[in-house]
């Protein structure tokens, strides 16, 4: 455990002192010892953990899903969990940073990280929840809840004080959150805001929709105070969105790099610990640590390009995918560097650019809410992916769909038909799922990810 | 499969035929009636009352009423066993869990969509791997180390059963594994139901040792397996005839009956 | 008599609505789930239409061109109708008034959206009410909704039209609530399947003939009433919409010798329980009514008990055996749900059948097993 904890970043000193709870939270998980010599083994194979930044972002990662699971165990008074919930980890943040006796964690992110692509054992928890009210196959229900149901359902997170979630756009979350509530007695609350925003109030947000988000985050403020029993200011999350703006600039500075450098510096595996990073329950202190990761990082990386090292060949052909990457396997990832394409970027940070915000937290959430274009209909959403298709100089779309996600799956067949159609590259529609290693299919993939790449080759060359 | 079981008053079976009549079912029934009549040594007259279940239960020009497989599999394992909790059928096509109570049928649960966790799944295999059906469950007995094989599509078993011997893997692990998906879509399946004793298998498949153990591990119960596990959709029909007939007769009331006659039916 | 004044209405109604249209009347379609107030669109001087088909695998299959299977057959039917161009409610619709209620019909609006081809209004629906701002937003919509109604259709909206559209429409409601109840003593009477028939027929019919129909059906029988006693199992049908047109799972249940004596579908019961209560301003009525005073849909917040609650009162007010749950593939909200119905359900000792399906034509057999062996255990094979 010890080597693996120092592919996490773990320093010695922090191995002697936090072995004991480590122990503790890996023991209830039931890692065995064939599972730590796994969890190395796909460390060094999926990420590139000879990269300080890397490690040092795992180790929060680590260390976040430690804490969760010894919450109680620990004597932490107040229990808050967020899930799918935007504008939580804001408050989440300001929470901890307040006060060391609330714990407030964006799940199941950590616990997918960790369980799902380190240690490869995220099987059983979803199976878990199958045997409640999500179901597998054709009609599945997206894997990212169950990793929220079979934790709790299996007593690894214990009852929390109140559990949080959102329903931008998604109708799983808030239906299952609803029976965790009827089943197992949990107070629950919902962030909403209508989407219902049309032709002619794109692409700029909607004061309309900000100012409801707004005011539905702010009653979740009120709720999340009445549990933690002190004030929650706007200064006090004008702070957090101010150290995550810093933590955004990093992530930009990076995303940048993989976007403009060939040989592709990073595995696109990286994506989903950036993602994580964001939303982990960090204190402000904790947010510029992860800062100082991703700032460690950019220099390795700049490092590995200006020597002319990356983990695709040079000039590979580059690939924007709709979706972010796998959540709890890495394989998809691993799988398209190693038949040599490099995908560049993905559709979740194609964003609108706007002039200027809100002076107050919660409008500027509400605003922020409205600018990704996943979180737009397909009407805005293909636009803004044709428009960055053509300033990345992409050679085709990987058009994943989340069958899980019925909003974001919708638009997949219009994607693929705009794409061939406007800017005649290649699409790889990729059935998919998003938090289910099981879905993956070695020589399916690989067949198809070859012949993708081969067609991106010859259209490049026409 | 046409299955016909003809019972006498004490419940003795004076026939039992087992037959297979593929998509001309409607066109065979007469015929394996015939032989179930040969059989017993009776003509059709004798016969008080014929009901008629399963998938093709509408096409039986013969029978004086149909009622549903599930219903009579409940009947027929209950005389097998008065005191069944769950009872589980997997036939070559699909696949039920009945949740029973002294002797009443109380829920069901049927997965008759897709070949996965029924006969079929273990027809393709042993066809891919050219062994014969009834010889899969001894040979996967004797494996040491169960191969994993994914349990939620046919299509994607055999695929990675032809993986795994090109990886070397020795035929019995994979039959294990193989065993395993099957048990374990079945159990999935079932536990919807809640898991009561006594646990009765009925069907083809339950005919497969290695199936029936795989289930029990599962399931961490004994399930039981009665002698002919394909005749308890059939016996529990007669049986439920029976008591029709007998219910009428005590009321003094005539029997309903249906239109009666032995001939081949002919198409519409 | 009845049937046939209906069928007559309902066959001439299409070039009816297209006489109508070339008169520069707008026709304005909406989608179900109970939370378009219609009297707004009536008020307006245009047609209501509620888009609504279903049942037929055609349109469903046709939309996989457009939208991957894990989008609802309903959902799908929407979009199928409109590529398909046979259905003449869909080709002649002026505008759509898509609420944007769960996912999938949300979806419906947004793809027709993006081809550009029809007038669209989104309807915002709060999908809670539990703070204040939410109930302002959907009375905010409303008010938006009048008087984009008003530019569309170049009529005033008067509170006046507004009042008497109230009024004509709560007296449908109140005609289809009495109809359906008489099942309750005399189911016999009006099966499920007429009297879902005849729901589906108000929601294309003209209101005002409707009305009038109603009236004279629901005199008719109610002279014809009598308490009899059947050995017909007695059951409540639960669901999302039921399309127009998907009656498969009605005969099925009528064929194997069941009564539905009540439905708990969205476009029945959910629209004609509870009427609209007018009071000083309208459109705070109209939106009290239509998101508050209601059975809410499973995808609103905190609706799985209300939802439970509801359905219980009416197996017990209606003398219910048995409850058959009739849910599309595909939908996450009722899916979840019928785990939490079905635990509650069996808790009670109240049979529950849960029943699947996507229009296609294949699972009709499997589908009849199932209901055949339900009707059995609800009333013993012996009978």
């Amino acid at each position: 455990m010890i080597e693996l904890l120092k592919l996490c970043g773990f320093s010695e000193q922090e191995i002697e002192s936090e072995l004991p709870r480590v122990g503790k939270a890996f023991n209830k998980l039931g890692i065995t010892v064939e599972d730590i010599e796994r969890g190395k083994q796909r460390l060094t194979k999926y990420y590139d953990v000879e990269l300080k930044g890397v490690r040092k972002a795992l180790r929060l990662i680590v260390r976040e899903l430690v804490d969760a699971l010894l919450v109680r165990d620990e004597g932490m008074k107040k229990v808050i969990y967020g899930f799918m919930a935007p504008g939580f980890d804001l408050l989440s943040s300001a929470l901890v940073t307040k006060s060391r006796d609330v714990c407030s964690i964006h799940h199941s992110w950590a616990f997918q990280i960790v369980v799902g692509c380190i240690f490869g054992k995220i099987e059983p928890i979803l199976e878990e929840a199958e045997r409640k009210w999500l179901k597998a196959g054709m009609v599945a229900h997206c894997a990212n809840l169950k990793t929220l149901v079979g934790p709790i359902v299996l007593g690894l997170y214990p009852k929390p004080d109140l559990l949080v979630t959102t329903g931008f756009l998604c109708e799983t979350s808030p239906k299952t959150v609803d029976l965790f509530h009827e089943l197992y007695d949990i107070p629950v609350w919902y962030v909403d805001a209508c989407q219902d925003r049309t032709c002619g109030e794109y692409p700029e947000p909607s004061n309309r929709v900000a100012s409801s988000t707004a005011k539905s985050l702010e009653r979740l403020a009120e709720r999340i105070q009445e549990v933690v029993g002190f004030e929650i200011t706007n200064d006090m999350l004008l702070e957090v969105q101010d150290a995550k703006g810093k933590l955004n600039e990093a992530f930009g500075r990076i995303r940048g790099l993989v976007e403009s450098s060939t040989p592709l510096p990073l595995s696109p595996a990286h994506e989903n610990i950036w993602m994580c990073l964001n939303v982990l329950a960090l204190s402000i202190d904790g947010i510029t640590e992860a800062t100082e990761a991703v700032d460690t990082l950019y220099e390795e990386l700049q490092e590995r390009v200006a020597k002319g090292l990356g983990v695709v060949e040079k000039e590979a052909p580059r690939v924007l995918a709709t979706l972010p990457m796998g959540q709890t396997d890495p394989r998809l990832e691993y799988l398209a560097c190693e038949v040599g394409i490099a995908i560049v970027a993905t559709d979740r940070n194609l964003e609108v650019s706007i002039k200027e915000t809100s002076e107050d937290p919660y409008m500027k959430f509400g605003i922020g809410m409205q600018l990704g274009a996943m979180h737009m209909p397909p009407a805005m959403r293909i636009p803004l992916l044709i428009e960055g298709c053509k300033k990345l100089n992409i050679d085709g779309v990987l058009d994943r769909f989340h069958v899980g996600c019925r909003a974001v799956a919708g638009d997949a067949l219009l994607i693929e038909n705009a794409i061939n159609k406007e800017l005649g590259i290649p699409v790889l529609l990729l059935e998919w799922e998003n938090f289910d290693p099981r879905v993956y299919k070695h020589e399916e993939y690989k067949r198809r990810l070859e012949i993708f790449k081969t067609m991106m080759i010859v259209n490049r060359q026409s | 499969m046409t299955k016909v079981v003809i019972l006498n008053r004490n419940d003795e079976i004076c026939a039992s035929i087992v037959k297979h009549t593929g998509a001309e079912h409607r066109r065979l029934a007469n015929k394996v009636m015939e032989e179930a009549l040969q059989q017993a040594g009776l003509s059709f007259d004798e016969i008080s009352y014929v009901i008629a279940t399963g998938y093709g239960r509408i096409t039986v020009p013969f029978a004086d009423r149909q009622i549903t497989e599930l219903t009579c599999h409940a009947r027929g394992v209950s005389h097998y066993a008065p005191n069944v909790g769950l009872a589980i059928d997997v036939g070559g096509q699909d696949a039920k869990g009945l949740k029973m109570n002294c002797g009443k049928l109380l829920d069901f649960v049927m997965s008759d969509k897709c070949a996965a966790g029924t006969g079929r799944f273990l027809e393709l295999i042993a066809a891919s791997l050219n062994l014969k059906l009834d010889d899969l469950g001894k040979l996967s007995l004797k494996s040491t180390s169960k191969a994993s094989i994914s349990s939620t599509c046919t299509v994607f078993a055999r695929q990675e059963v032809v993986s795994r011997i090109s990886e070397g893997v020795p035929l019995e692990d994979i039959l294990a594994g193989i065993h395993d998906a099957i048990a374990s879509r079945v159990a999935r399946m079932v536990e919807r139901l809640k898991i009561e004793p006594d646990v009765v298998f009925t069907g083809g498949v339950a005919k497969n040792i290695g199936v029936v153990k795989s289930l029990e591990t599962k399931l961490g119960c004994k399930v039981l397996v009665p002698e002919e596990p394909l005749l308890s959709g059939a016996i529990g029909a007669a049986l439920l005839g029976k008591e029709i007939t007998l219910k009428a007769l005590a009321q003094g009331k005539p029997v309903q009956k249906g239109r009666r006659s032995l001939n081949e039916s002919t198409l519409f | 008599m009845q049937e046939e004044r209906l069928a007559i209405h309902l066959r001439e109604r299409p070039s009816q609505l297209k006489e109508a249209k070339n008169k520069g009347v707008k026709i304005i379609g909406y989608f179900p789930g109970n939370y378009v107030p219609e009297e707004l669109i009536y008020a307006s001087g245009a047609v209501p239409l509620c888009l609504i088909n279903g049942g037929d695998s055609q349109p469903a299959e046709a939309a996989l061109s457009v939208v991957p299977q894990v989008i609802c057959p309903f959902a799908r039917a929407q979009i199928g109708e409109r590529l398909l161009k046979e259905n003449p409610y869909y080709s002649m619709i002026d505008m759509l008034v898509a609420p944007i209620t769960c996912q999938h019909l949300k979806k419906v609006a947004e793809v027709w959206e993006y081809n550009g081809d029809l007038e669209i209004f989104k309807l915002g629906i709060p999908h809670q009410h539990n703070n204040d701002f939410e109930l302002e937003y959907f009375t905010d919509r409303l008010r938006v909704l009048k008087d984009r109604l008003q530019v569309f259709t170049g009529n005033k909206i008067t509170d006046e039209k507004i009042t008497q559209a109230i009024g004509l429409y709560n007296k449908m409601r109140e005609l289809l609530k009495n109809i359906s109840s008489l099942r309750c003593t005399s189911p016999s009477l009006l099966s499920g399947l007429d009297f879902v028939k005849l729901n589906h027929a108000s929601l294309n019919a003209d209101p005002a003939f409707m009305v009038d129909f109603l009236d004279s059906v629901y005199h008719e029988l109610k002279d014809k009433q009598q308490v009899t006693k059947t050995d017909a199992p007695r059951i409540l049908l639960i669901g999302p919409n039921i399309g127009y047109g998907d009656y498969k799972i009605l005969e099925l249940v009528k064929a194997a010798g069941g009564d539905i004596v009540i439905e708990e579908i969205c476009e029945g019961i959910r629209y004609y329980w509870n009427k609209i209560k007018s009071k000083d301003d309208l459109f705070k009525s109209l939106a009290k009514g239509y998101l508050v005073d209601r059975v809410p849909c499973a995808f609103m917040r905190y609706s799985t008990r209300k939802r439970f609650d509801f359905t219980l009162k009416l197996v017990k007010d209606f003398g219910v055996s048995g409850v058959i749950w009739y849910e599309l593939l595909c939908c996450e909200t009722y899916d979840s749900e019928s785990y939490f119905f079905s635990q509650e359900m069996g808790d009670r000792n109240i049979p529950m059948l849960i029943l699947e399906s996507d229009y296609s034509t294949v699972d009709t057999g499997q589908l009849k097993t199932r209901i055949e062996a339900f009707i059995e255990i609800l009333r013993g094979v012996m009978e």
